[in-house]
């Protein structure tokens, strides 16, 4: 053959169609011309030929065998499964008369690319997965249930052994660790409800004659309005702290779960309400709690100044009220109490004299062991100062004093706000009110950690038609000093509120004094003995002064709390201790029987 | 209407041994052209059955513009061009290049004069399987399935003028490779 070049020119490819018959009249004609003169094209012709005819004589091979039945088979078993998957293609799938539209198509797995690109999708898409759900579980909780992480976490086991479920229950004194009907669970953050309480509570306190329990059940489904239960409508750091001395004090006879009844508190402000509640139908402090997590984030108060002045008083000084009118001359006056006249059922109704004795029995143990009196002051600075300086020259009445802080490792809620320091600053300033030997004051009697949001938060006093639940405003808005509610019970907190001052006075919930008889005020202004501070405040005075316990703030008012609170504002909490020895608890008559 | 477009009719009807008929009318036919595309026996058989078998599920679209055999090769063909991109096989080249090992070095007669047909056979099909596969289909096409160059164009879906350059060029690469092989043809031939 030929060891020409392959490269020829158009003409050569004439050639080949020449051997094949493949070209017109013309070409053929032209071709012939060329092929009659050139002896190149004749070569090439010619090894064209012996190429093709080289080909062509191939033998011809077969089968063999008849693939028809097999391939009659198979095509019935590929057809019907062909005709599902066509009624899912377009019908121009079906037009098609081109047999490359019957060509296999070609998976992506046949290639070992496709396997790579494959494994590299799934490994990306297990690592999406495992980063997402190595978020912080903070990140997925709300903003206040995020923050009581920490605080949720370092929590012991109750004595139920449910460490990782902290609940704030409201149970019968008989059953001091069962379930609650009404009972706000948390777990993590995470609230839980059980709304099985809905059904046992709210019917009760529907129910007409009962001491306005319609009343404050409407309210308190309502939503703002209502007064939010000791728990739930708390704020959230309130609600978690409440929880931590639920668990710190979970080994105190007189804790939450072994308190008597009545620990259950769904009190309104602008109104007598019925507190405590034997029948523990806390439907509505569940449904308030719902709405109370709604506000939760409003709920936060402003860092203020706090102070602590702990002050050995006469006995007598804690009854006559001395206190009480220093405040008032500094405009800081009793606001009118919503008036309890003794332990009542959720609903409003009266608890039974034998569990009311029970349950000032339980209380006047604790205030035979605490005696210890205090309010919570809020108000300007100069007005603090007033008033402490008044206090300093009562020596009559007020033996000793001592002006101090506190220690402020508790403060996890705001540390931008960095209250220590500015508490260091103003007891410098204030501390010169101090004389004599400060009282040793009970520290299980103080709860420090709640001096933050003791304003604030729903489980503490709020002022019967105080300026702010009231809607009194503006200047002298106070509300006069003593008065009395219509079961003639004195009030127990002050609130005053000057233009855009904030002049407030609260009762804390205390232990009690001892050197006071159950039930008996220790002055015109104070009532019944106060609760014990905290969780286990609520139960103590829920079961001994239910009047004073645990009343809510609506969330309206938290709000508003917070919207007037200002760094110049100081929280003084008045820790007033017995000099003398206290007497005998209470009568026989107020005793337990 | 011809044999095939009433056997197609007869297996569009529900007659299955119509397309039976149709099978064994063309399967060594395609089965021949396969095997030296493919340059396997296996492949080219398990090929053909997929080319029928996809041919009776896709009948219906066939709608008689093109002879039945056209429509076929041009399944068959493409499912070979897949089997040869998944495996990139080179048939029995291997096996074909141990026969051609006794191919003259000196110039010598050293093949027998009795050099039988079959070892000219496995000499171009030797060739035939080294070519490129387009090249390769295309030879096949023509000479031995004998298709013009207007039914190559069907079958392989291209222009009748591409068909002719295509082939051309494919000539002349088999006489390349067959340069040295018909060398001996050339010895058998003189003697």
């Amino acid at each position: 053959m030929s060891d020409k070049p392959s490269n020829y020119d158009l003409d050569d490819e004439l050639l080949s169609a020449y051997l094949d018959g493949e070209l017109s009249a013309d070409e053929r004609a032209a071709v012939e011309a060329r092929l009659a003169t050139d002896p190149a094209a004749q070569q090439l012709l010619h090894e064209l030929r012996l190429v093709s005819q080289s080909v062509q004589a191939l033998p011809t091979e077969s089968l063999g065998r008849d693939l028809s039945e097999d391939i009659i088979r198979r095509a019935r078993e590929a057809k019907p499964a062909q005709a599902a998957s066509a009624t899912t293609k377009t019908s121009t799938v079906e037009d098609r008369s081109r047999p490359r539209d019957t060509m296999p198509k070609i998976t992506i797995f046949n290639s070992r690319r496709a396997w790579i690109w494959a494994s590299m999708a799934l490994a990306a898409g297990l690592l999406i997965m495992i980063v997402q759900s190595g978020d912080d579980r903070e990140k997925k909780l709300p903003p206040i249930a995020a923050r009581n992480q920490e605080g949720a976490q370092i929590q012991p086991a109750d004595e139920v052994g449910q460490p990782a479920r902290r609940e704030i229950s409201v149970s019968d004194a008989s059953k001091p660790t069962s379930p609650s009907p009404a009972t706000v669970a948390v777990d993590d953050g995470v609230y839980e409800t059980k709304v099985d309480a809905l059904g046992t509570a709210m019917p009760a306190a529907e129910k007409p004659g009962e001491g306005g329990s319609g009343r404050s059940s409407g309210v308190t489904r309502n939503g703002a309005a209502a007064g939010p239960p000791v728990a739930a409508a708390s704020p959230a750091p309130a609600l978690q702290k409440e929880r931590e001395e639920i668990m710190l004090e979970a080994g105190d006879a007189s804790s939450t779960r072994t308190a008597a009844p009545g620990q259950a508190f769904d009190k309104r402000t602008d109104s007598p309400q019925p507190t405590g509640g034997l029948s523990a139908s806390g439907g509505s402090q569940v449904i308030a709690a719902e709405k109370q997590k709604k506000s939760e984030s409003i709920a936060i108060p402003n860092a203020q100044q706090f102070v602590v002045v702990r002050v050995v008083a006469k006995p007598d000084a804690l009854k006559n009220g001395s206190f009480e009118r220093l405040l008032a001359d500094n405009k800081l006056e009793f606001v009118p109490q919503p008036a309890q006249n003794g332990p009542r059922s959720f609903s409003g109704g009266k608890l039974p004299t034998t569990l009311q004795s029970a349950l000032k029995d339980q209380v006047s143990n604790n205030v035979e062991r605490r005696a210890v009196d205090m309010v919570l002051v809020e108000a300007p600075a100069p007005v603090v100062e007033s008033c402490l300086a008044q206090l300093n020259k009562n020596e009559n009445d007020f033996l000793s004093i001592a002006v101090s802080e506190e220690p402020q490792s508790h403060d996890r809620f705001d540390a931008k706000s960095t209250p220590a320091k500015k508490l260091a600053v103003t007891s410098k300033n204030l501390s010169h009110f101090s004389r004599g030997t400060a009282p040793p004051v009970q520290e299980e009697t103080i709860d420090l950690r709640k001096w933050y949001y003791d304003f604030n938060k729903s489980s503490e006093f709020a002022p019967k038609g105080s300026p702010r639940a009231g809607g009194l405003g503006g200047e002298a808005s106070a509300t006069s000093g003593v008065e009395q509610d219509a079961n003639g019970d004195k009030k127990l907190s002050y609130h005053l509120q000057l233009g855009s001052e904030v002049r407030r006075a609260r009762r804390i919930e205390t232990w009690g004094v001892n050197n006071r008889q159950a039930g008996e005020p220790a002055s015109p202004e104070l009532s019944s003995p106060k609760p014990p501070v905290g969780r286990a405040a609520g139960s103590q005075s829920g079961a001994k002064t239910p009047s004073q316990s645990m009343s809510q703030r609506p969330s309206n008012e938290q709000a508003e709390a917070k919207a007037d609170s200002n760094d110049n504002d100081l929280k003084v909490l008045f820790v007033f201790t017995a000099a003398e020895a206290p007497t005998p608890s209470a009568p026989p008559d107020n005793r337990p029987k | 209407m011809s044999d095939d477009a009433s056997l197609i009719a007869a297996t569009l009807a529900g007659d299955t041994a119509a397309f039976g008929r149709l099978v064994q009318q063309y399967q060594d036919r395609l089965y021949n052209s396969l095997l030296r595309v493919l340059g396997s026996a296996e492949d080219a058989a398990d090929i053909v059955q997929d080319a029928f078998v996809q041919a009776y599920v896709k009948l219906s679209s066939f709608r008689g513009g093109s002879a039945f055999y056209t429509w076929l090769y041009r399944i068959a063909f493409n499912l070979a061009m897949s089997h040869m991109r998944r495996h990139h096989k080179k048939a029995s080249l291997d096996e074909m290049k141990t026969l051609v090992g006794a191919e003259p070095t000196d110039g010598q007669p050293t093949v027998e004069t009795g050099l039988i047909e079959q070892e000219r056979a496995e000499l171009v099909h030797s060739a035939l399987t080294e070519l490129s596969f387009e090249h390769r289909q295309i030879i096949v096409l023509r000479e031995i399935d004998g298709c013009s160059y207007e039914e190559i164009a069907e079958i392989l879906e291209l222009p009748v003028g591409t068909v002719r350059s295509r082939l051309f060029r494919a000539r002349l690469e088999m006489r390349d490779l067959l340069t040295p092989r018909l060398h001996v043809e050339k010895i058998v031939d003189t003697r």
